[in-house]
């Protein structure tokens, strides 16, 4: 560390390779796009780099880049353009069905394949796209990967109070944007084959 | 149970980490609250995106650690010398200047001339002193627009001589 911190390019090098995975996952839960992934963790090493004189050694150099990549993802999320609010036609067929079928059997554990994880996956986005940066970033961390309050507290420098009252904010939010999504799902699939047979 | 209550509770809470009283109290509730009913599904169903969706990772790709690096090195090295920005504000005040000596002195250059030609004055002079006559004949024939009658050019002829 204290190598890199002089300008010593292959000390560098080698947190970079060591924390890669790290800074990898983190980027991951604000983008799905591997090439704005990849971007965004360049990003956060970069700056990395030019804080190294800031890093006063207290606590670990994990936490450390950890925070750095949080904040950063947050600001290129922040600069990106969101979506407008989705409607019940914005989403495809196969997402349509995915909801129908976890609400018939949402209780049970029943058994699912690539094709579904990703078809949820990309339903996420199109949920998440409609929070703000922050109340994306506490639930994916928080309800997502199972992080504590603590722990996101840490990783975003917030108290553990804005911790808590951010997560129920962004909980309220999502469950009312899958609600809307979830009202008339039937009606919205007869209105987009409508449409399909119409442009045929 | 206030219908209000259960939908606090979810929010307050992830699905997942309900406790088991809470669970019953939820059940026992939606079962005769649609609205409730329609809140506790989309809680789960939220859940389960969010799951699914922190379950998708992204690999760190081969040689991203040199990557990084040429991107630093990219930014840590000046900037390319003889551009036209960095020439521009090294030679503004000198082009400034330049350019306004060069509007003087087209300003200079379009005055017109006042006066007639200092040129012809020396050969009227030479004219006189070298020979009277012919040099007030020229001197006659150029002064402009001045007709002078007979006697006047005799008179103005042997003043000359007299003057000698």
């Amino acid at each position: 560390m204290s190598l890199a911190r002089e300008g010593d390019e292959f000390a560098f090098e080698e947190i970079v390779r060591r924390y890669s995975p790290r800074v990898f996952h983190i980027a991951s839960r604000f983008f799905r796009q591997r090439s704005q992934v990849e971007e965004s963790a360049q990003e956060i090493f970069l700056r990395a780099y030019t804080r190294l004189v800031d890093y006063e050694g207290r606590g670990s150099l994990e936490g450390w880049l950890t925070r750095i990549a949080t904040t950063t993802c947050l600001n290129l999320l922040r600069s990106l353009q969101r979506h407008p609010e989705m409607s019940l036609t914005d989403l495809t067929t196969e997402e349509s069905k995915w909801m129908e079928d976890r609400l018939l059997d949402s209780a049970a554990r029943h058994h699912r394949s690539q094709e579904d994880s990703l078809i949820a996956a990309d339903l996420a986005d199109k949920v998440l796209d409609n929070l703000s940066p922050e109340d994306r970033l506490v639930l994916m961390l928080i309800d997502g990967d199972e992080a504590s309050v603590k722990e996101v507290a840490e990783m975003t420098g917030w108290s553990e109070s804005k911790v808590k009252v951010r997560v129920f904010r962004a909980r309220r939010r999502m469950r009312e944007a899958v609600e809307k999504l979830l009202a008339t799902p039937q009606e919205s699939r007869q209105a987009k084959q409508r449409t399909t047979a119409g442009k045929k | 149970m206030r219908t209000d209550h259960i939908i606090k509770v979810l929010d307050q809470v992830s699905v997942s980490g309900l406790s088991e009283h809470q669970r019953k109290l939820i059940a026992e509730h939606i079962s005769h609250c649609s609205r409730c009913e329609r809140a506790f599904q989309a809680a789960q169903m939220a859940e389960v995106l969010l799951r699914e969706r922190a379950a998708v990772t992204t690999e760190v790709p081969p040689f991203f650690q040199q990557k990084v690096l040429a991107r630093l090195r990219e930014k840590q090295a000046p900037p390319i010398a003889g551009t036209f920005w960095e020439m521009w504000r090294a030679a503004g005040l000198l082009i400034s200047s330049m350019t306004a000596l060069v509007l003087l002195l087209l300003a200079l250059s379009s005055f017109p001339p006042g006066s007639s030609p200092p040129e012809e004055l020396p050969e009227l002079a030479a004219g006189f002193s070298a020979d009277p006559a012919e040099g007030v004949i020229f001197g006659v024939d150029q002064l402009a627009n001045d007709e002078m009658t007979y006697d006047q050019v005799l008179a103005a002829i042997y003043h000359s001589e007299d003057a000698r």
